[in-house]
């Protein structure tokens, strides 16, 4: 009796190790990721602007989506001469990845197929961040904010935008307990600062 | 059963309670850490909400250099993210500083302030958050 009561435990137990070994790793993984996707989106807008009046600069301001122009080329990783619109929106579900946040630059996914032999090689030479692709989203917010820090939704007042990112994803084998985590950033958008200043 | 057996019996039962509060102690720290490490995350990023804020008012003169200690020394903030359902507590210091960030005394002249934020409050938090940033005059 007491050798079966010591096999079930075991089993027991290894289950609930695997599954809490399981749950550890995703979560660990998404904390980087999350981190990760914040760093690149403040990235992102830090470059908003350059060579547009700043009234100019924030096409589109919604809730779930920010468009903006700068004559920054995310693609290539430098200053040009065209100004790019750069499109930032969720996706709905896309299977298993659940929503996605796209990057876009001139309607085309900065890590297009187009790009990617020009870009692999590129990132090597010039550590090119990769753009295009958030994964795991479940929730993209954004607020907006004026130069003096309150609320804004006219387009030629945003000075920095508030964005609340929320990150959902199935842990192996136990797809009706997803793991969820969140953050809040702030992105400022410098260059209209700069003009601001100048 | 005679009293070896009630003993092994017994023992087993010690053995497979120690071996349960164990792993479920193991369990309890890891939930811990990974708490923690989001927390950490986040006020990573609202460190830096606070210091890119410096920078961008620098660059547009709404903050003038000289007044950056005035403006944010001793002064706390409290930010309320609803999607985690934690409140963090913002401590914000600025001084006059040398060019390695070592505080000089007050009216000491100097090209650099030192910005420091440190971010508590969340119980999973296990130690406060801190970063600061030097800002240097750039014109004369």
């Amino acid at each position: 009796m007491i050798g079966g009561m010591l096999l079930v435990m075991i089993f027991t137990f290894t289950t609930q190790l695997t599954e809490a070994a399981q749950r550890a790793i995703y979560t660990a993984t998404m904390i980087d990721y999350m981190d990760q996707a914040g760093t690149k989106i403040n990235a992102l807008v830090a470059l908003a602007g350059i060579g547009v009046p700043m009234e100019d600069v924030v096409m589109i301001a919604h809730s779930d989506s920010l468009v903006f122009k700068t004559m920054w080329s995310y693609a290539l990783d430098e200053l040009t001469e065209d100004v790019h619109t750069i499109h930032i929106k969720v996706e709905p579900d896309v299977g298993d990845l659940g929503n996605v946040i796209t990057i876009k630059q001139d309607n085309a996914l900065i890590s297009n197929p187009a790009y990617v032999s020009y870009v692999d090689t590129y990132v090597d030479a010039h550590k090119v961040r990769y753009y295009g692709y958030i994964l795991y989203v479940e929730s993209m917010k954004f607020k907006y904010f004026d130069k003096d820090d309150a609320i804004t939704n006219t387009k030629k007042d945003i000075r920095s935008a508030g964005i609340e990112l929320g990150f959902k994803r199935d842990a192996a084998g136990m797809v009706n307990r997803p793991l969820r985590t969140s953050l809040y950033i702030r992105c400022f958008f410098m260059n209209s600062y700069m003009r601001m200043g100048a | 059963m005679n009293m070896m057996e009630m003993l092994l019996a017994l023992l087993a039962v010690v053995l497979f309670s120690t071996i349960s509060l164990t792993y479920n102690q193991s369990i309890w720290r890891q939930t811990d850490y990974l708490f923690n490490a989001q927390l950490v995350v986040q006020s990573n990023h609202l460190c830096h909400e606070v210091l890119d804020e410096v920078d961008a008012k620098l660059f547009s003169k709404q903050l003038d250099f000289d007044n950056i200690v005035s403006t944010y020394d001793k002064k706390t903030r409290s930010s309320t993210i609803a999607s985690q359902g934690e409140t963090y507590n913002l401590a914000i210091t600025a001084a006059v500083c040398d060019s390695t960030g070592i505080a000089l005394a007050i009216g000491e002249l100097s090209l650099f302030r030192r910005v420091d934020v440190s971010v508590s409050g969340p119980p999973a938090l296990k130690h406060p958050v801190s970063m600061y940033r030097l800002y240097t005059r750039t014109y004369m």
